[in-house]
């Protein structure tokens, strides 16, 4: 489950990244947006203080809003970890804590549990922010090079390079099966579902295989090195 | 299959990320490895990462009337070996994380120790296993899929267990929260986990029907599985026609060596078993006797039997023609 956030959603935000005028957050380097969001991350996570996250929270937010994200990523990227964070806080308010505030048949809801629930909603909502004003104001090819800058394994980096390429392509040819599949009844019963969903995986596989093997030619072609 | 973000944090949240760091760098190696003994592979990793990305956003049905995603780790691991599912893994989180809010940063190591070790490692390790005991490529493939997700919700199950008994205003003991999480994973999570048993047996089943050679380069199958197989039916059927054969009878018996019905003396032909080798057999000590399998008094059988021998000869050789004696060129 991811709200409404699709990999479409994400296409739209690196457009926008490239056409719109570059301004804000977006001014910074990537190197040192990654920085200083990881530290965040860390210092939120590391620390778990309601303080600190609702700070940083607040700072992400004011940034969000100085790079003029649309509000409608905002909420995608803000309101997608929400069903989630909702189980976390709710287990937390009946799995932790000694004081009774609401008991409900068999379920007891505890004081302290719902404080750490709120202070894991608040957590979240603080790395989300982050997150957001990372992977909202910078394209993923500058993030991509700042890996490789700060020496992370070529290797990594190129995988990682390739699967952000190709994950769309192969998103989109799956959408076209999968639209196909289901004009011709290959998703009628829960059975032929799985039938047909596994023959679209095996179908995709084999592409990729194959579109691996055409982009080590192409590349080796040009007289580079795959 | 994922931990949310929010849920681990302090020291342990540091040493899960440890954890997932020095798991990356021994998949980062493996990669490392694979690319030298195969340079022109190297696209393949981005575009298993990226198949293994796309899988784990196919809905599949959930056996409750729902959809869900598979981990996809199991799949991942039984084709690209399970130090590169691992890693594969690892970047396919990362992704995650940014695009979909699935899990989260301060969650990847852990999340990465429980889809890519019990995910990517253990469904690879039961499929070779399963295959190890003589099961088809389809249930292996499928025991894979099951048990990589179980173990998932296993290791799942017991960071939780350990984080949350740790926590401030703990209500249960560790065990007592293993109880709850593994209670509230039986009704949510089994379902979606006999959901991707039967995609990863079923996907990598297509993927063997249509293309074999895929399978055998990414060391799926052995090599030459097809010639193997079809080797193996051709000793089988050789055996059969050894063992039934009454020529090669061992102990004498007064019954054989009498013509038959359809033996006649007296048309002067008894073939060369009765009229040289019977006779000298008898010269030498030796007499026919009673075979295991007398086939001369059941009819026809023989026949039959040498026929169908025939049959699944000429199928197999025809079925693995191709593999016996080479492609045919394209026009």
């Amino acid at each position: 489950m991811s709200g409404n956030l699709s990999l479409r959603d994400y296409l739209d935000v690196e457009e926008r990244l490239f056409s719109e005028s570059i301004h804000g957050w977006r001014r910074i380097p990537a190197g040192l947006k990654m920085s200083v969001a990881g530290a965040a991350i860390a210092a939120n996570v590391v620390v778990a203080r309601f303080a600190l996250s609702a700070a940083l929270f607040v700072v992400a937010a004011s940034i969000l809003v100085w790079s003029r994200v649309p509000r409608r990523h905002l909420l995608l990227f803000l309101l997608a970890p929400a069903w989630a964070t909702l189980i976390v806080a709710a287990g937390f308010s009946v799995g932790f804590g000694q004081t009774r505030l609401i008991v409900i048949g068999p379920v007891t809801i505890y004081r302290e549990g719902v404080l750490q629930g709120l202070n894991a909603a608040v957590r979240v909502a603080a790395d989300c922010g982050w997150m957001a004003a990372l992977f909202l104001t910078t394209p993923f090819t500058e993030m991509l090079s700042s890996l490789r800058r700060i020496r992370v394994p070529g290797i990594l980096v190129d995988t990682l390079s390739f699967m952000y390429r190709y994950v769309f392509l192969l998103w989109d040819e799956f959408e076209r099966m999968w639209t196909a599949a289901r004009a011709r009844g290959g998703m009628s019963t829960r059975g032929r579902k799985i039938d047909t969903v596994s023959r679209m995986a095996a179908q995709i596989f084999l592409q990729a295989y194959d579109r691996a093997e055409r982009i080590d030619i192409s590349i080796r072609a040009r007289g580079g090195q795959s | 299959m994922h931990i949310a973000e929010g849920v681990i944090t302090g020291k342990a949240a540091v040493a899960y990320t440890a954890a997932g760091v020095a798991l990356m760098a021994a998949g980062a190696k493996r990669m490392n490895d694979f690319v030298r003994d195969h340079p022109a592979r190297k696209p393949l990793l981005g575009m298993g990462g990226a198949f293994i990305f796309f899988v784990s956003l196919i809905p599949i049905p959930a056996f409750t009337g729902t959809c869900s995603h598979p981990c996809g780790s199991p799949l991942a691991g039984i084709l690209m070996g399970p130090w590169v599912g691992i890693a594969l893994t690892g970047l396919s989180l990362l992704l995650q994380a940014a695009f979909f809010a699935h899990g989260g940063f301060s969650t990847w190591g852990a999340n990465l120790i429980t889809l890519g070790v019990g995910g990517a490692f253990f469904g690879w390790l039961t499929y070779h296993a399963a295959r190890a005991l003589g099961l088809s490529i389809r249930a292996s493939a499928a025991a894979g899929g099951l048990l990589g997700d179980v173990i998932t919700y296993v290791f799942s199950g017991l960071s939780l267990a350990a984080v949350l008994s740790h926590s401030p205003n703990p209500q249960y003991s560790f065990t007592g929260y293993l109880a709850a999480i593994y209670g509230a994973y039986l009704p949510t999570q089994g379902p979606i986990a006999i959901g991707e048993m039967f995609v990863t047996g079923l996907a990598i089943h297509y993927i063997y029907k249509q293309r074999p050679e895929v399978l055998e380069e990414l060391a799926v199958i052995p090599r030459n599985a097809a010639l193997k197989t079809a080797t193996a039916l051709l000793v089988v059927c050789s055996s059969l026609f050894f063992l039934s054969d009454p020529a090669r009878a061992e102990t004498p018996s007064p019954a054989t060596s009498q013509p038959t019905a359809n033996q006649n003396p007296s048309s002067g032909f008894l073939g060369m078993d009765d009229a040289v080798n019977s006779k000298m057999a008898e010269k030498a000590g030796a007499p026919a006797r009673t075979p295991y399998l007398n086939t001369e008094s059941m009819g026809d059988l023989w026949n039959t039997l040498l026929l169908l021998a025939g049959g699944v000869s000429g199928f197999v050789i025809g079925r693995w023609w191709h593999t016996l004696f080479g492609k045919r060129e394209a026009a």
